[in-house]
Parts: structure tokens; C-alpha cells; sequence
């Protein structure tokens, strides 16, 4: 196991009150696997991914509680210096926008040898440069050589997005965290790019983590999966097993409410309601306004994560024993 | 059926003023370069496309925000291009939008009542307050929106809410054409459903027409009739919506197919669908444009640019290689 | 139209809605330093101590009272004149209140307009618009003030008019720059496709979009145009006698700065304290008003 998060607690301190951003959120990554973390806006995957290289923006927003293992040590007791250490090294994480991640001012060749030279690689300029364009040749990029002096605005969005990924693995990481990275990406390019991130796993045996909206990709790129909402992991586990039998009535819902090809003038199912405000939690499951398969119980006790089958859980009362 | 809206030879060029071109001629950015099609009353017509495509030029050209370089657009068998000013108001009542982003398409300084009423201040001035004021509630619960709203401020919906404002907006005095660009892709996975099927409803219940833009083909292919692919400026399929799911002919479409991410895990994709990058509508590649990223290219496609022909009377195909 | 000017600038769209949420977050500061020169200018008269234009030669140059143990008489002393410092001070508040506010909301008025047309309208009117402002922006201020003093003849009518020529160009600038993105966005799009006449969009479109900025700009303009004001009372091209004005005050006291410091000390500190406050109120507002500072 490369990364096991337990309890993970990061709230948010705002002006209207607290907002419980990720809310005792469990889970775990295996060396070389590709875990996909899907959720709506607001779910806290986001913040989840913050969390785990400790980059979450303080003061307003803190980890209050849990531990966060990775390789053994816990990174939450960890000082800033030994996470600068980790960040880039050991974890790197990939961004929705790769225009906001790139400074505009300087050229790409520039902005990568700037990560090598981060990592403390203390060679001449030749060989940083060598390095530059080995890092661009390995994410697809055509003709690295020429296009070291390039400014990201020369770039396309997928050439960006492919350049952001080059510097995050340039110090070698055994996991990459990736946060929305297609979301701003057409169809084709984003296609180029997941397949991309499969290739850079089995070159380097690096494991995943995939934050997304999209059930799709998680399909096409994740072993397995992690279903979360309102700050809350509400089911998880392999992805053939999640995808063929969702055990959470919020999976099951969002599943049959995709528009799928070859359904043209069915009514969608649809999901009564709105996500919720983090600030306005129901009580009891934060799903149950919107769920189509409530019980009383539901209305007042936050149902527990409860163990499926092998590795397989869920967090629904309709889910402990003989309460169907 | 008769053709509410049709578009004979479209064409919208952008003359860039930067440096010269190869040949030292000046740049031109041929966002729409020559495209005919026919919107039927009361059906859903959509135009499909990655960036570049050109689909939103075409929006933009029917709003009339946009002067075309060339081609004609009748709408109810009027030329928009010779429009007297009481054709251009009256224009304006028949044809609404709704856009992608919908905090954006709503004043933040205005109500809610001020931002759906709007229309109707501008269009149909003689109506008294307190009927614009009625036919503003009458809107808005039609939208799924409860008329207290009215007094609110964009801020204070949520994304969902936002969208139905702008749609209350769009249908506000019984258009007969709505254009609706990229109307679920800023929402939560879990509303779209739901603003999809309202969508379906009032189409039905008012008798409209769409003119759909949108990069997902999924969401395409629930809502539209008639479906148009678009590449760099042009159209290169045409047809029916299941029948161009069942069989797309073109090479572009079915890597689009191949490339969008179902919810299957363990679909076997087409090994790399495309290769390289979308192109520039500033730098065509001669003959057919698509020919660089084509798996299937040939010498004759760098020559001769293809012409879009039926294949059966609901199909149109440009390629060289679709026999027809 | 002020009335509505106002209403857009208090209106509630965007930010939060209860009073005292409101309450909480004003400029304690800035409040406490300009109500009392405010008070001063629009009330002053009915509180001086004394007559600030009585001549009394036996009184003359008599520093303030409490120092010498003569009690509250005079507080801040008097002139060459005899005239009793404190109330001249309250009576110069009237002048820079006036000439000020009145100085940038005009220069605000003719720059907003200016730059909404430029930037809304574009082509020829953008081009003149904002060669005009280039070039005026290349001559010194001081210097542009002087000329059009000098033509114009002294007075309080004149400080206002070089204050609202002086700074329109720095509304213009900014107007125009917020403009041209408010232009840009979904709503303003729509309002085109509804048909909307150009004069309604820039009303309720555009205008309540970009007064913020100008609001901001109008601000921290007050506290230069305060010490322009003085600047030119100091050289005589300001309000004229009876009227009275700090910088004409601290003018008149150049001979006697080493002998009666509370001469130039006194008006000087009110030109500081509504300076400051001025400042503070900018400042405050632009924080308020940026929206990268909103909370997410």
C-alpha cells in the first residue's frame, strides 16, 4: 500500500460558518494502481487532493483531524520543508487548467528545467537540457528540441496540458494525483491525454489518483473507484464490480442518469433536487432529499461505511443487513 | 415540413492583421467556410464540433451578432441579411438564446424578475407592469422555479436555478426558435437530467424549434433530431441522429465516437483514433482538411478538398473514401 | 440622476444582504477622520466660536489659549489679523468640501461618459477619445491647473473647474478598460440578441457594472484634489477673501512659521486628517470591490 488515508478531516472557516469541506473521508492506493475519486462540484475531491500534498489554503481552510500515510509516515505531522521534499519528488499533482499552470512569461524549455533544477539536480546546462527534452519526448510531445523556446500561449491545450504532466513527473514520483486534468480539453485531445497518463503508469510503475466528474474516464482509465459527496466517501471499490452493481443509491442514480447513445427521446431519469450547500447539511445522510430509495432511518443517523464484500463498501442504511 | 431556418453557403472569415502568412499573404481565420443546411419547424437541430469547429461562429451568425462574409440565412423564408428595423425587432421575439455559462448570461446587479421580464420590456413595450409581472411568474413556475425568486439576485441561485432563469428568459413570449449553445455542459452532472428532460418538455409543449451547439455527443444524441459534425469550418457528416450514431461514415465522426469515454469499463477502443493536433482554421491544409489527423488519408485526399453527398436521402457524407 | 447613480452603487447585487454584516465591515477609520470635516463644512456656521472674518488687531498673533492658561478662548490661537484660528479652520472646510467633491464628481461625470462611449462604441470616438487623454495626461497637472487658473481668474468657481479638467482623464482611462470587458460578457451578449437599444445596455447593462471602479478612482482622487485645492489657495488662485480656505491660510503664514507655529500647523493638520481619510475610504472600497478577493 503507497498511500492510506484514514479519517481525513480539512474544513473550511468562512464568514457564514464551517464548512466541513472533507468530512472523515478513508481510502487507500496500491503501488502501480490507478484509483478514480469521482464526485460533483462541492463533493470535496478537490480538497481531498490539497489535503494529501498539504498544499490547502490557509488560514481559511485547515486539516483538522485523520492521518494521511504514505509510504508508512504520516504527512500530516510532517513540517513544510520535508513536504517540499515530497511535492515534485515523491507526489505531484496535475491541475484542471494547464493555462493556469503555466506562467506565461516563460518559454516551456525554461519553465521544465525549472523543475529539474527545483529538485535539487545539480548538473550542467546540457545535460538539464537533455533532460528537458527527454521528459517532452516521453508525454507525446513532437519535435521537443524546436519547441523549447516556445511560450505557452504557442501551445495548444493539449500540449499544454501534456507539458504540466512532463514536469510533474520530472522528479520521478510514485504518485501523481491529477485533478479534472481533461475537463478543459476537447473529446479527442482528452482521449490522447488519458491514454498518455496510462503509458506514463506503465513506464513507471507510478500510481493514480484521478479526480473527475465524469463516470467515463474513470472507466476507461481506473482500477478503482471512489464515489464521494457532500465531504464524504459514499462508496468505493473495484470499478468492474461499482460499475456493474452500484451499491449507493447516489452512484445508482448518477449512472441512470447519463444520456448514453442510442436513447434518443427517452426521458432521462433524473435526480430530484440540487447538491447540497456544505453550509446546509440535512440531518442524518446528506443524500436522503434526494434519494429515490429513502427510509426513516436515513432522516436521522449518517448512515456507516459499511463492508460489501471484498474490498467493496458503501455508506447506506438500505445496505445493513435484513433493513432492505 | 417546412424549413423554419436555412442556410445556403455560409461562409465567415476573420481577417487577422499580424504578420503574413507563408506565402506573404495576409491571414485569414475561415471560421465558417461554406456550410448549407435546414433547421424543419418543431424539430432539434445541432450542430456537433471540438474548438475550431466553427459551431459557434454559426450561433453567432443566425443572433445576427455577426455579419456573414458570404451565403444566405432565411429564416421563416426572410433574408436576415436585407432586414427592415421592424423585421429585426420582430426577429428578435421569434429567434432567443440561451447560453453555456449561466451566471455569466445573467446580469449580477439585476433581480431575477427584471432579468426574465427583459424581453419582454424591450420587445412587447406596450404591455403594462402588471402584466409583464404576471407573465414573469407564469415563466418562471413553468421552468420548475417557484415565483419567489422574482426578488433575488443571481448570486443567490444555484447553478441549476441560474440555467432555468435563462431558459425562463429564452421561452419568455413563446419564441419559435431557441439556439441553446452548450446548454448542461457548466452544470453538475447531477442536474443536467433534469434541465435536459425540462428542455424536452417546453419544446413540446410550445411547439419550438432548437438549434443545439454542443461537444458532447451523448447529450446530443438524447436531444436532437437531426445532428450536423462540423470540422475547422465545415460540415463533414449530416443526417439523422440515430442514424449517424448507428453508421457514422466519416472518419472524423467515428473517432469522435471512439474517443468520447462511455461508462463501460473494459470497452475495447479503436487503437489511437487520431493522431496529432486539431488544426487552425488560419492554416487549412489543402485538399480535405481533415487529411493530417485522417488514420485512413490517401494521396488523393491532400489534393482535392471532398463535397458533401448523400448517401441516402437523411445521410451527407464529405470523403472521398464513402461511396455515395 | 444622482439618486439613481446612488441606488446603483448601493445596490446589493454580488454582496452580501443583511445590515449588519454591512455594519461590521465599514471603515471605522476613515469614517472617524471625514465626518468631522464634513460636519465642519456643511454645519460649521452654526457652531464657530467666533466670527472667522473679524478683524480684532489687540488679539492679534496670540498663540492658543490653553497653552498660555487663558482657557478655551482661542483654542488654536489667532492670526496676524486677530482673527480666531479655529474658526477660520472650521470655515475653510467648507471650500475644500465643495471644491473637492464637487471637483471629482464633475471629473467623474465627463470620464465615465467619455470612457463608456469610447470603449462601447469603439472606432472614431474611442480613437479621439483617447488621444485626447493621452495627450492631456502628458502635461504636468500643477502646470495644467496654473494655466487654466491664470485664464480663468481666481475663485472657488475656477478650482472646480481645474479639478473636474485635471482629473477626468483618470476616470476615462478606467471606465473605459472595465467597460470593454463588461462588454464582453454573456449578459450584455444576450441583451444584444434581445434586441436591446444601445442606450438601454449601457444603462442597465453596463453602468451599474463599472461604477465600482469609478467609485474607487473617485475616492482617492478626493484627497489629491484636497491638496490641489490648497495648492492653488496658496498661490492666490484659489477662493478669495472674506472666503476662507486652509491652503490660503497656511499661505498667509509663511512669514510667521518660525514665530507662531499654530498658523501653518493647524490648517495643515486639517488637510492632512481629510487627505488621510480620503485615503483610507479608497482604499477600503477597492478592497471591497475586487472581486478576487470575494469569497469562493
Amino acid at each position: 500500500m503507497l498511500l492510506s488515508v484514514e479519517g481525513l478531516k480539512t474544513y473550511c472557516y468562512t464568514k457564514g460558518g464551517v464548512v466541513k469541506a472533507v468530512d472523515g473521508v478513508t481510502f487507500s492506493v496500491n503501488r502501480g494502481e490507478a484509483l478514480g475519486i469521482v464526485g460533483e462540484s462541492g463533493c470535496g475531491k478537490s480538497m481531498t487532493c490539497s489535503s494529501i500534498v498539504r498544499l490547502v489554503p490557509q488560514p481559511a481552510a485547515r486539516i483538522v483531524g485523520g492521518r494521511i500515510l504514505f509510504e508508512g509516515e504520516d504527512l500530516i505531522a510532517k513540517d513544510e520543508s520535508a513536504m517540499r521534499q515530497i511535492r515534485g519528488n515523491k507526489i505531484s499533482m496535475i491541475l484542471q487548467d494547464p493555462l493556469m499552470s503555466l506562467n506565461p512569461v516563460y518559454t516551456i524549455g525554461n519553465q521544465v528545467a525549472e523543475t529539474f533544477k527545483v529538485h535539487g539536480r545539480r548538473s550542467s546546462r546540457t545535460s538539464i537540457t537533455r533532460e528537458v527534452v527527454d521528459v517532452l519526448r516521453r508525454v507525446n510531445i513532437p519535435s521537443p528540441e524546436q519547441r523549447l523556446k516556445d511560450y505557452p500561449f504557442q501551445f495548444s491545450g493539449g500540449m499544454r496540458q501534456r507539458t504540466v504532466a512532463a514536469m510533474a513527473i520530472a522528479g520521478e514520483p510514485k504518485l501523481l494525483i491529477a485533478d479534472e486534468p481533461t475537463t478543459s480539453l476537447d473529446v479527442t485531445v482528452q482521449d490522447q491525454f488519458l491514454r498518455l497518463l496510462k503509458q506514463m503508469q506503465d513506464q513507471s510503475g507510478m500510481a493514480l489518483i484521478l479526480v473527475t466528474h465524469d463516470l467515463g474516464i474513470v472507466a476507461e482509465t481506473c482500477d478503482r473507484v471512489a464515489v464521494m459527496y457532500a465531504g464524504k466517501i459514499v462508496e468505493s471499490g473495484d470499478l468492474q464490480g461499482v460499475f456493474a452493481s452500484p451499491a449507493h443509491p447516489y452512484t445508482e442514480a448518477l449512472f441512470s442518469a447519463l444520456p448514453r447513445l442510442g436513447q434518443r427521446g427517452k426521458r432521462l431519469f433524473q435526480i430530484k433536487g440540487e447538491p447540497p450547500h456544505l453550509l446546509h447539511l440535512p440531518d442524518g445522510c446528506a443524500f436522503w432529499p434526494r434519494c429515490h430509495k429513502v427510509l426513516d432511518r436515513c432522516r436521522e443517523d449518517y448512515p456507516p461505511m459499511i463492508s460489501i464484500h471484498e474490498g467493496r463498501r458503501a455508506a447506506c442504511w438500505r445496505l445493513k443487513g435484513g433493513e432492505a | 415540413m417546412e424549413s423554419v431556418l436555412k442556410i445556403t453557403n455560409l461562409f465567415k472569415y476573420f481577417p487577422r492583421s499580424s504578420k503574413a502568412g507563408v506565402r506573404g499573404q495576409p491571414r485569414v481565420l475561415k471560421a465558417v467556410d461554406g456550410i448549407t443546411f435546414s433547421i424543419e419547424r418543431g424539430t432539434s437541430f445541432a450542430l456537433a464540433g471540438e474548438s475550431g469547429s466553427g459551431k459557434t461562429t454559426v450561433a453567432r451568425l443566425i443572433l445576427l451578432l455577426e455579419k456573414p462574409t458570404n451565403g444566405s440565412l432565411l429564416f421563416e423564408g426572410k433574408d436576415l441579411g436585407s432586414l427592415t428595423r421592424q423585421d429585426r425587432i420582430w426577429y428578435r421575439s421569434q429567434v432567443r438564446a440561451v447560453f453555456q455559462d449561466a451566471a455569466g448570461s445573467l446580469n449580477p446587479r439585476m433581480r431575477i424578475r427584471d432579468i426574465v421580464a427583459e424581453p419582454v420590456e424591450i420587445q412587447h413595450a406596450e404591455l403594462p407592469r402588471q402584466g409583464v409581472n404576471a407573465k414573469t411568474e407564469e415563466m418562471l413556475r413553468f421552468v420548475g422555479l417557484s415565483p419567489e425568486v422574482m426578488k433575488n439576485y443571481p448570486h443567490e441561485l444555484s447553478g441549476g436555478q441560474k440555467q432555468r432563469v435563462a431558459i425562463a428568459r429564452a421561452m419568455i413570449m413563446n419564441p419559435s426558435v431557441v439556439i441553446l449553445d452548450e446548454p448542461v455542459s457548466a452544470l453538475d452532472v447531477s442536474i443536467r437530467a433534469q434541465i435536459l428532460n425540462l428542455l424536452a418538455d417546453i419544446q413540446e409543449q410550445l411547439g419550438l424549434t432548437y438549434f443545439i451547439i454542443a461537444h458532447d455527443l451523448a447529450t446530443l444524441c438524447h436531444v436532437s433530431t437531426r445532428i450536423g459534425i462540423m470540422y475547422l469550418g465545415k460540415i463533414v457528416e449530416m443526417g439523422d441522429t440515430d442514424e449517424l450514431f448507428r453508421e457514422p461514415l466519416h472518419p472524423y465522426t467515428r473517432a469522435l465516437l471512439s474517443a468520447m469515454p462511455q461508462p463501460e469499463p473494459g470497452r475495447v477502443k479503436q487503437r489511437p483514433s487520431l493522431s496529432g493536433e486539431i488544426g487552425s482554421a488560419l492554416d487549412l491544409p489543402g485538399g480535405c482538411r481533415f487529411h493530417p489527423r485522417c488514420i485512413q488519408a490517401e494521396p488523393g485526399c491532400r489534393e482535392m478538398e471532398p463535397v458533401l453527398k448523400e448517401t441516402n436521402p437523411v445521410h451527407l457524407v464529405a470523403c472521398h473514401k464513402v461511396k455515395t | 440622476m444622482a439618486f439613481w447613480i446612488l441606488k446603483s452603487a448601493m445596490n446589493k447585487g454580488g454582496r452580501e444582504n443583511t445590515i449588519f454584516s454591512q455594519v461590521r465591515e465599514l471603515p471605522l477609520a476613515a469614517i472617524l477622520l471625514l465626518l468631522p470635516v464634513l460636519i465642519c463644512g456643511i454645519f460649521g456656521s452654526l457652531f464657530v466660536p467666533h466670527n472667522p472674518a473679524a478683524v480684532n488687531p489687540d488679539l492679534a498673533m496670540r498663540p492658543p489659549s490653553w497653552m498660555a492658561g487663558e482657557g478655551w478662548t482661542h483654542v488654536f490661537g489667532t492670526d496676524s489679523l486677530g482673527r480666531d484660528v479655529l474658526s477660520r479652520v472650521i470655515a475653510g472646510a467648507r471650500a475644500t468640501i465643495i471644491v473637492s467633491f464637487l471637483g471629482v464628481v464633475i471629473a467623474g461625470a465627463i470620464g465615465v461618459l467619455l470612457g463608456l462611449v469610447a470603449a462601447y462604441f469603439g472606432g472614431w470616438f474611442d480613437i479621439i477619445i483617447m488621444r485626447i487623454v493621452d495627450i492631456q495626461m502628458s502635461i504636468p497637472g500643477t502646470l495644467l491647473a496654473l494655466l487654466i487658473s491664470t485664464s480663468l481668474g481666481a475663485g472657488l468657481g475656477t478650482v472646480v473647474a481645474v479639478i473636474a479638467i485635471v482629473f477626468w482623464t483618470q476616470y476615462a482611462r478606467v471606465t473605459r478598460g472595465e467597460t470593454l470587458s463588461v462588454k464582453q460578457r454573456d449578459f450584455v451578449v444576450m441583451a444584444r440578441v434581445l434586441g436591446s437599444p444601445a442606450k438601454r445596455i449601457l444603462r442597465r447593462h453596463i453602468f451599474p457594472n463599472i461604477i465600482d471602479s469609478a467609485m474607487v478612482v473617485a475616492t482617492l482622487q478626493l484627497g489629491v484634489a484636497v491638496m490641489l485645492e490648497a495648492a492653488l489657495s496658496f498661490l492666490g488662485l484659489g477662493v478669495q477673501p472674506p472666503s476662507v480656505a486652509w491652503g490660503k491660510m497656511i499661505a498667509e503664514s509663511r512669514l510667521y512659521i518660525a514665530t507662531a507655529w499654530w498658523l501653518p500647523v493647524f490648517p495643515g493638520l486639517a488637510i492632512m486628517v481629510t487627505v488621510l481619510g480620503a485615503n483610507l475610504l479608497g482604499d477600503w472600497l477597492r478592497d471591497r470591490f475586487d472581486p478576487k478577493l470575494r469569497q469562493v
